[in-house]
């Protein structure tokens, strides 16, 4: 036996590139066969530092405009406030989740109110429906194996496109009765299922998180 | 390990995007600025479509920086000033509310003729974090009025001014589906990702003694919104969600550089 390669043999070096090609495959396979549903989307609020003393008025059920007591009940748990929501109209709550305009001249009310229930600051939620605009697109990943050279890319290929589709929202804000002002804000896009279903305390526990009133976990 | 790198980052952008750092406004339809030399405009605190108020309330805070003062001899009387003088009741607010809450457009796209408004690392005295080149896009073909065609005077609560800016902020959501397919033909995953787009606000000026609208624009900031962008952007001295202000302040004024830096002004806590 000779234990020379024939001359016929490939070289293990002009191996390389196609090591290199394979690798990258299974790289790429490993990404694009992860399945994700990413769906938050949070935004803080004005980066005015907040106060440490609040009261917690509850999250209101838009649908039906009522209190939902779970999720008032998760909210008050988790943030440790103290609960001033059954002192609270369904009006005032709509009012207190209303926009900025509205909130700035209602000084009146707001002075009201602060005094009544001893509290200058207020932490509300709102668990509504929000439509988005929804498109599928086939994300075609093409691989190239040209000499010396592996590439790889994708290539989006729309093929629907539906207007109003229904998906849960989570709204958090933080209001200055004093001012008027609505001081932060997390807002959360959600599967629709999670206005059915109800709050769970991951998603209480990341807006309280989000708007910096609860100390990250370590 | 050099090609292997070049691989990675081409996947890496194919599969995660790429965002760009300048800012790019976008306004639709296209207005022709009106005439405002020598007027008073009371801006009045913003609105909201929906139930998300993020745009809202950082635009409520734009809008008295960057209102502050008077632009191109224009004298603006800001929000809360405006909160201050109007006799506005709750009903009425509310009522300002409803009939501004209409039904805008879910998808606008920037379009063609760009402007460049900005390029630098310097505003006025303001330094900012890196170099911002900003640019409009507007659309040529648009025309279409997006606000009531009037509104009952007595919404504007009395107020000493020529001309009433009703500011509208709303944001929208969209959600793409993709599912990935090998050489287009084999399906090996899926994604479904929803994410904001950029943020956006309605202008109308109205003239206060009659009602009527005179002007209004969408002001928006080109792009999507991802999670994460929220963090990012947290931690910048140029917030996205003031650009619309400072958008409609150029429309309204012409010069971009003033009311650029009265937005990124530190504000004081009440």
């Amino acid at each position: 036996m000779n234990p020379r390669r024939s001359p016929r043999s490939p070289d293990p070096t002009r191996r390389l590139p196609a090591v290199r090609g394979l690798a990258v495959l299974v790289i790429l396979l490993s990404l694009a066969c992860q399945t994700r549903y990413r769906s938050a989307v949070s935004w803080p609020g004005d980066s005015v530092p907040l106060p440490t003393t609040i009261a917690s008025a509850g999250i209101r059920q838009s649908a039906s405009g009522t209190r939902d007591e779970a999720a008032s009940a998760l909210l008050v748990e988790k943030s440790g406030y103290p609960d001033v929501g059954p002192a609270l109209s369904e009006e005032e709550v709509s009012k207190l989740l209303s926009d900025p305009a509205r909130l700035a001249h209602a000084a009146g009310w707001r002075n009201e109110l602060e005094k009544r229930i001893g509290y200058r600051h207020l932490v509300v939620g709102d668990l509504a429906q929000s439509r988005v605009e929804a498109s599928k697109e086939w994300l075609a990943l093409v691989l190239l194996g040209i000499p010396a050279v592996f590439v790889a890319f994708s290539i989006p290929i729309a093929h629907d496109r539906r207007s109003d589709v229904p998906h849960a929202s989570l709204a958090l804000r933080v209001i200055d009765l004093a001012t008027g002002r609505i001081q932060s804000e997390f807002f959360a896009m959600m599967p629709a299922r999670s206005a059915r279903d109800g709050l769970s305390d991951h998603h209480v526990e990341t807006a309280l998180r989000a708007m910096g009133l609860v100390e990250a976990k370590r | 390990m050099q090609r292997l790198r070049v691989i990675a980052m081409l996947l890496a952008a194919s599969l995660c995007g790429c965002t760009g750092s300048g800012i790019q406004l976008f306004t639709h339809p296209n207005p022709t600025s009106p005439n405002l030399t020598g007027k008073t405009v009371a801006v009045l605190p913003p609105m909201t479509i929906g139930v998300e108020q993020g745009i809202s309330i950082m635009a409520a805070a734009a809008l008295d920086s960057v209102f502050s003062a008077p632009l191109a001899s224009i004298r603006f009387v800001p929000p809360r000033e405006v909160v201050a003088q109007a006799s506005l009741s709750d009903e009425q607010a509310a009522e300002l509310s409803r009939r501004m809450g209409v039904h805008l457009p879910i998808v606008i796209e920037p379009k063609r003729l760009k402007t460049r408004l900005f390029v630098g690392d310097r505003v006025g005295e303001t330094e900012l974090d890196s170099k911002v080149d900003v640019t409009l896009q507007r659309d040529p073909m648009a025309t279409k009025w997006l606000s009531p065609d009037s509104l009952p005077p007595e919404l504007f609560g009395g107020i000493e001014a020529d001309y009433a800016l009703v500011t509208v902020g709303f944001s929208t959501y969209r959600q793409v589906t993709r599912t990935a397919a090998l050489m287009a033909i084999l399906p090996i995953g899926w994604e479904r990702e929803v994410s904001a787009d950029g943020p956006r606000c309605l202008f109308a000026l109205y003239d206060v003694k009659t009602g009527v609208r005179i002007w209004d624009v969408i002001v928006g900031v080109g792009g999507l919104m991802r999670s994460d962008h929220a963090t990012r952007y947290a931690d910048r001295s140029i917030d996205p969600r003031i650009m619309p202000v400072v958008g409609a302040a150029y429309l309204l004024g012409g010069d971009f550089d003033i009311p650029f830096e009265r937005a990124l002004r530190p504000r004081s806590v009440d």
